[in-house]
């Protein structure tokens, strides 16, 4: 960051230096706790859920077809030193897979930034980093394209990516506001020489770049409401997607988002009421390609997706039952590029029911009907059993 | 000029009396449940919360402020 004026940069450094020293400074070293001496501490968090399917169009109708597990170790190393790692076993397609979802050492370098560094949950909307853990996720699937998938587009940032992020919060008046920016080593272009049907596509997590260009990023939070119930969220990143080693060595691409997440009591009909919603886009530039017979092509390459969920649950009725089942609708929209192999678009519309057991455990059941751009009209039954703990 | 301001307004903007009033318990009931369903206070002892609770400060940027308060009342309470 260069300063033109050095007296404004010597007042930035000042200030960044005047909070950090105060917080240091007024940390008290906590009080002992019988058996829980000490500063280091931790804890095994996580989820665990089985998922059932029934699809009445397909062959093989119905079929268990996922059980997945994710142990989640959170450490306390210090009053400014924490660490995170979420490891997720689950199996897919006849094989389990594990892998480390996110593992991310963070330095809380004064009350209102924390560095961090590792394989992040890319700070890019909301649903990523806080919605998408299944037992915070209320439907028994994510919304259409706001999951990685390997061998699928990712329209913007939807995983992990090896980088730093810094974030914080802060009070402005009666509301909030935070902030969080990124750097990681960003998309990867697929230039469709070996998935011809991927020319053109961007792939997320990467444990290694393939350029030097970084991917730059952020987003901005603002709760613009004293008691926190609606947050509304801009972001926006950059990054050189082709390899350098080759002619897509200059294709870049922009993402943006927007996100909203809302929720209140409403004593007048007894409920809980939630919304959110979200809805990225990605342009990238555009850039020649080579189909499965060898012919060159080009198309726009410019994609968006979203969503838009609300959920009641009537959490002040007497009856034991109806007051532990909350009532979901979502719809989801993806526009990919039109000329690309992959693109095209669908929508789907999910409709569900969450039945909690107990504050973290729920037996989800929701119905999806699709109209997919490749598929046709699919509809199916979904029914998902899921614990955080 | 954006970051100055940005770091200026966090120095000099004022946070409302009535949001530095809150108690621990309204901060816990306003913001612990806006992604999960808040868990009871008594599922993790006095160190757990410690931990847990600056994951969240790391992952929902809570303010250093809302999650000592959330913290003590969590902590006095199970």
């Amino acid at each position: 960051m260069k300063f033109r004026n050095p007296i404004a940069g010597l007042l930035i450094f000042n200030l960044l230096f005047s909070a950090t020293r105060m917080y240091a400074q007024s940390e008290p070293r906590p009080a002992g706790v019988a058996g829980l001496s000490g500063i280091t501490k931790n804890v095994i968090i996580g989820y665990a859920y089985a998922d059932f399917i029934y699809t009445p169009h397909d062959e093989i109708k119905t079929n268990f077809n996922r059980v997945g597990f994710s142990p989640t170790m959170i450490w306390k190393l210090g009053e400014h030193l924490f660490f995170e790692s979420q490891v997720e076993f689950f199996t897919d397609s006849n094989i389990i897979v594990t892998q480390v979802e996110y593992a991310k050492l963070s330095y809380l370098i004064n009350p209102y930034m924390t560095l961090g560094m590792g394989k992040i949950l890319t700070p890019f909307g909301m649903y990523t980093e806080r919605f998408e853990a299944p037992f915070i996720e209320r439907l028994p699937n994510s919304p259409l394209g706001f999951r990685h998938q390997e061998e699928a587009p990712n329209i913007g940032p939807v995983g992990s990516e090896m980088g730093l992020d810094i974030r914080g919060g802060f009070h402005l008046g009666d509301g909030k506001m935070n902030y969080v920016v990124f750097v990681t080593n960003g998309p990867r272009l697929n230039e469709g020489l070996v998935e011809h049907e991927l020319g053109g596509a961007l792939d997320y997590e990467n444990f290694s770049d393939n350029n030097s260009n970084k991917a730059i990023g952020g987003r901005l939070g603002i709760l613009p409401l004293s008691n926190s119930s609606l947050e509304f969220g801009f972001s926006a990143s950059t990054a050189t997607a082709g390899d350098v080693r080759n002619g897509h060595k200059n294709v870049s691409a922009r993402a943006g988002a927007f996100d909203v997440a809302y929720q209140s009591a409403f004593q007048s009909v007894k409920s809980l009421i939630n919304i959110k919603g979200q809805i990225n886009y990605l342009e990238v530039d555009r850039s020649d390609y080579i189909d499965e017979h060898g012919a060159i092509y080009s198309f726009n390459n410019t994609s968006s997706i979203y969503y838009i969920r609300a959920s009641l649950r009537p959490a002040f009725v007497k009856n034991y039952f109806i007051r532990h089942t909350e009532f979901l609708v979502r719809y989801n929209g993806m526009n990919l590029a039109e000329g690309a192999l992959w693109g095209g678009k669908s929508t789907r519309l999910d409709l569900g029911i969450s039945y909690w057991l107990s504050l973290r455990t729920g037996l989800r059941i929701a119905y999806e009907a699709t109209n997919s751009a490749h598929h046709g009209k699919e509809d199916a039954v979904l029914v998902r059993f899921v614990t955080g703990f | 000029m954006f970051a100055f301001t940005m770091l200026f307004s966090m120095h000099s903007c004022k946070t409302s009396s009535m949001v530095k009033e809150k108690s621990g318990a309204v901060l816990w009931s306003e913001n612990c449940s806006r992604c999960h369903y808040a868990p009871d206070p008594e599922d993790y002892n006095d160190a757990q919360w410690e931990v847990i609770n600056m994951h969240m400060q790391v992952r929902t940027s809570l303010t250093a402020e809302e999650t000592e308060k959330i913290t003590h009342f969590l902590q006095d309470s199970n």
